[in-house]
């Protein structure tokens, strides 16, 4: 007899992206970030899963105050050195991608690199949301000392590239499972999934009489 | 008290990027033209018209202030009423197959629907009423009513196992993608009376249906889309889908909820008394079902801007499309509206009427509609010797003289009857609600400054140092998730507030951003990037007009019941009645076609229904004891 596979929980997509939000801010991210960062992060749990597995591991680091702000290093017309100062590509990264296409859009090409960031999962969501706008975002990590992903999370150094008017491209494979599961759902670790919902619902506020006759 | 459905298809035809020349539905009003999305999706009729229709356009300050929102009202392009349309249209039946209900009104119900080729299933289950005096809540533990909504043939056991869950875990429970919803709801204070009415032979009295405000049970709320394990509503929303329009099932629930109260009150009748009376069709068709909405609602109108827009822009651009047709009506188009003016009049003339200044006085709303009566047979009147160039205009323009706002937009909702063809403009209401919450990145900081004064003038004329002005905070309470509002001077739990501030965000950022010296915004979000929610709402009220409410919603003196009215309104919610400034309560679907008339493709001009004549409630029946 074989041995029954962990226990999963089936759940819609809708319900991942409409607690993500809480979630990420029950991590840390502020709530001015947490709206638009949890398409990333919820896009990346249904195309490549992962997501709450990171949240789970990185909690920690993701909580760090003060909150990490990139800093621009350098800057010329098609060229950029950003440092992360230790912040993820979860809560950086829509921010890096938005500075890339700002750059992208005037000179046409934007290259360089991005320092000192953690959490490579989120890349393709970021390549495949820049594709949407026409735009060929790629991050690649800089291979040095060592391979594989904890050598390369440690390193914590992008080769990034933006170019505009980017060929509307075929769908890739990644997004093309996004949309597979938006519609059969995905099924989560159940683990996984009540860690999930215990962030999401640690937003919620402690009862007392008092409260109660907030309600409305 | 609706759920909410995620729009993440990535396939929409729409982006946020780059943003189009602006030309919002600010303060200037008149004189914009419409989004770029907008375009494809209208009907040809108006399509060829565009300028013109645009040129009717009410500005958003005027639409979505508080004050506006204090007197919205359903029209034909609220989701039940397009839904109950498309109903008739396509003879949806709906079969209650299974009824074992007791005496004392518990028990099951099973319904079947057959459904443009589909077949849905409806389990009901009756619990034993909560105390006659207890406020429902979203805390509670305990229903009146629990039933589930599910994709394929009736299966009582599923419908069995779907309760068992939620009576086990609430909404904690779990279920599949077959499921596509659960919903609750509760008997009406008159309901047992109603029940004791028939069981002794004689229809309801009329002071009672009255009293009742127009229903047996009130809804307590639909849940899907995901959430409990339900299927996503993209997974049945593809172009064909009965239910592809945003909330189609939700007001669908919502009307199987009014059939099963007419069947529960008739079983348990007939569960007491054998010879017990059948429910008059008259007042089946006058009852509809209550609602109750709180809180939650207005923290889901401002977390989906582009519903929001979506919503208001379809019914705007319909008031625009009928204000600008030119020349005489057709004829009977007065005659109609006559008609359905009189019975708005008489359905304000004897609605209870909530006080307290949380909707106009019913009475100053009925004298105005019938002034306005008056103005339409003046002008009519006037049509003979004086062709009009754009009849529709005049009428609003004298309607608006006679001291009643919500008069004035129950005129334009009910002028939306005369031109059925308007119902087209659910495109835009479907598309325009999945438009994506996007940032333009290439945007410069000078445009964004632009476009912040220009569309969100009302957020930066808040006096925030004024004492109040901040005072609320919304949350959500360790008890089931309920939402609830505390004073943020002295209650605990701002730190977990859910987002209802705009203004607030908004002034933040033009603070930010007005002596910033970077050259985009995606400049400024890389070292500011706790602005994102701000600037994509912002680059969004570029493109999608009407999607905030232009109100501080954090101040002490605004109600929240105005902006709940105007979610439910939009839904259908007719006569919106406050409870309080927290609370609104309502009926929908009062005067809807009964499931045999849906069957049979019968049904129109049902809204604001007359009460059921005297002989009714005399036709007695023998009864035997």
């Amino acid at each position: 007899m074989e041995p029954e596979g962990p226990k999963t929980v089936r759940v819609a997509i809708p319900e991942i992206r409409r607690m993500m939000p809480d979630v990420l801010r029950m991590v840390g991210i502020p709530f001015g970030q947490a709206e638009i960062c949890a398409e990333l992060a919820t896009w990346t749990e249904a195309a490549k899963g992962g997501t709450i597995v990171f949240l789970r591991d990185h909690r920690e680091r993701l909580e760090w105050i003060p909150r990490p702000r990139a800093l621009v290093l350098a800057e010329d017309p098609g060229e950029f050195v950003v440092d992360a100062r230790g912040g993820s590509w979860l809560e950086l990264g829509p921010a890096i991608l938005g500075f890339a296409m700002a750059n992208a859009s005037r000179a046409g090409y934007a290259a360089g690199s991005v320092r000192n960031v953690f959490g490579e999962l989120f890349i393709r969501y970021l390549e495949s949301a820049a594709a949407r706008h026409r735009y060929k975002f790629q991050a690649r990590p800089v291979a040095a000392g060592g391979t594989g992903p904890a050598a390369v999370e440690a390193q914590g150094e992008y080769q990034v590239s933006c170019v505009l008017g980017a060929e509307p491209r075929s769908v890739s494979a990644d997004e093309a499972r996004y949309r597979a599961k938006l519609v059969s759902g995905l099924d989560i670790p159940e683990d996984e999934f009540l860690y999930f919902r215990s962030l999401h619902e640690m937003l919620r506020v402690p009862t007392s009489q008092r409260s109660r006759s907030h309600a409305g | 008290m609706v759920s909410s459905f995620r729009p993440t298809d990535p396939s929409s035809p729409v982006t946020a990027l780059p943003l189009p020349p602006t030309g919002g539905i600010g303060a200037q009003g008149p004189g914009w033209s419409l989004p770029n999305w907008v375009l494809p999706l209208l009907p040809d009729f108006i399509r060829e018209e565009a300028d013109a229709v645009a040129s009717m356009l009410r500005p958003a300050d005027e639409i979505m202030s508080a004050s506006a929102l204090h007197s919205m009202t359903a029209s034909r392009l609220s989701f039940a009423n397009t839904l109950m349309d498309r109903m008739v249209r396509k003879h949806w039946a709906i079969t209650l197959q299974e009824c074992e209900v007791k005496a004392d009104a518990t028990g099951y119900l099973g319904y079947e629907l057959a459904v443009e080729g589909r077949t849905y299933s409806f389990g009901v289950f009756s619990n034993p009423p909560m105390p006659p005096d207890h406020v429902s809540l979203f805390r509670d533990t305990q229903t009146d009513f629990f039933a589930a909504f599910v994709d394929g043939p009736l299966d009582r056991a599923r419908m069995e196992r779907e309760c068992a869950e939620f009576d086990r875990e609430l909404w904690r429970g779990r279920t599949d993608e077959k499921a596509l919803g659960w919903t609750i709801a509760r008997r009406s204070r008159v309901f047992d009376a109603v029940v004791s009415s028939l069981a002794s032979g004689r229809q309801p009295d009329r002071q009672l249906v009255i009293d009742s405000g127009g229903y047996l049970i009130r809804n307590g709320g639909y849940y899907g889309n995901g959430r409990m394990g339900t299927a996503a509503w993209i997974s049945y929303a593809d172009e064909d889908s009965p239910l592809s329009v945003p909330y189609y099932i939700d007001a669908l629930c919502l009307y199987l909820w009014r059939v099963a109260s007419f069947d529960v009150a008739d079983a348990a009748a007939r569960a007491v008394n054998k010879a017990a009376v059948r429910l008059d069709d008259d007042f089946r068709r006058y009852f509809g079902i209550g609602n109750s909405s709180g809180l939650g609602t207005i923290a889901a109108l401002i977390r989906w801007p582009a519903r929001v827009s979506a919503m208001v822009l379809s019914r705007e651009l319909a008031f625009a499309y009928v204000k600008s047709r030119p020349g005489t009506p057709e004829p009977g188009a007065v005659a109609k509206l006559i008609r359905l003016l009189s019975r708005a009049r008489d359905s304000y003339a004897t609605a209870l009427d909530p006080g307290a200044g949380l909707v106009e006085p019913r009475l100053t709303v009925a004298a105005a509609i019938d002034a306005i009566i008056g103005d339409v047979r003046d002008l009519e009147s006037s049509w003979h010797t004086r062709p009009p160039q754009r009849p529709w205009c005049e009428l609003i323009e004298r309607a608006s003289r006679h001291g009643s706002r919500e008069a004035v937009e129950l005129v334009h909702a009910l002028l939306l009857e005369l031109y059925p063809e308007v119902d087209a403009l659910q495109r835009v209401q479907r598309d325009g609600a999945i438009r994506p919450l996007e940032i333009a990145p290439e945007m410069s900081l000078n445009d964004l400054c632009a476009l912040i004064e220009r569309e969100f003038s009302w957020a930066l004329d808040v006096a925030f140092a004024e004492n109040g002005s901040r005072e609320f905070f919304w949350y959500r309470s360790e008890e089931n998730g309920e939402n609830r509002r505390g004073e943020r001077p002295v209650d605990l739990g701002v730190e977990r507030e859910t987002f209802v501030d705009v203004a607030g965000i908004v002034r933040r950022l033009y603070d930010f951003v007005v002596s910033d010296p970077g050259p985009t915004v995606g400049h400024f979000l890389l070292r500011e990037p706790e602005h994102m929610l701000a600037v994509a709402r912002v680059q969004l009220a570029a493109t999608s007009p009407y999607s905030e409410l232009r109100a501080n919603v954090i101040d002490r003196h605004f109600r929240a019941s105005d902006g709940i009215r105007c979610f439910l309104t939009l839904l259908g919610l007719e006569l919106p009645a406050p409870a309080s400034a927290r609370w609104v309560r309502g009926v929908f679907y009062r005067g809807a076609p009964l499931p045999a008339e849906v069957a049979a493709g019968k049904g129109s001009e049902w809204i604001f229904p007359r009460l059921p004549a005297a002989e009714t409630e005399d036709r007695q029946e023998s009864v035997g004891t």
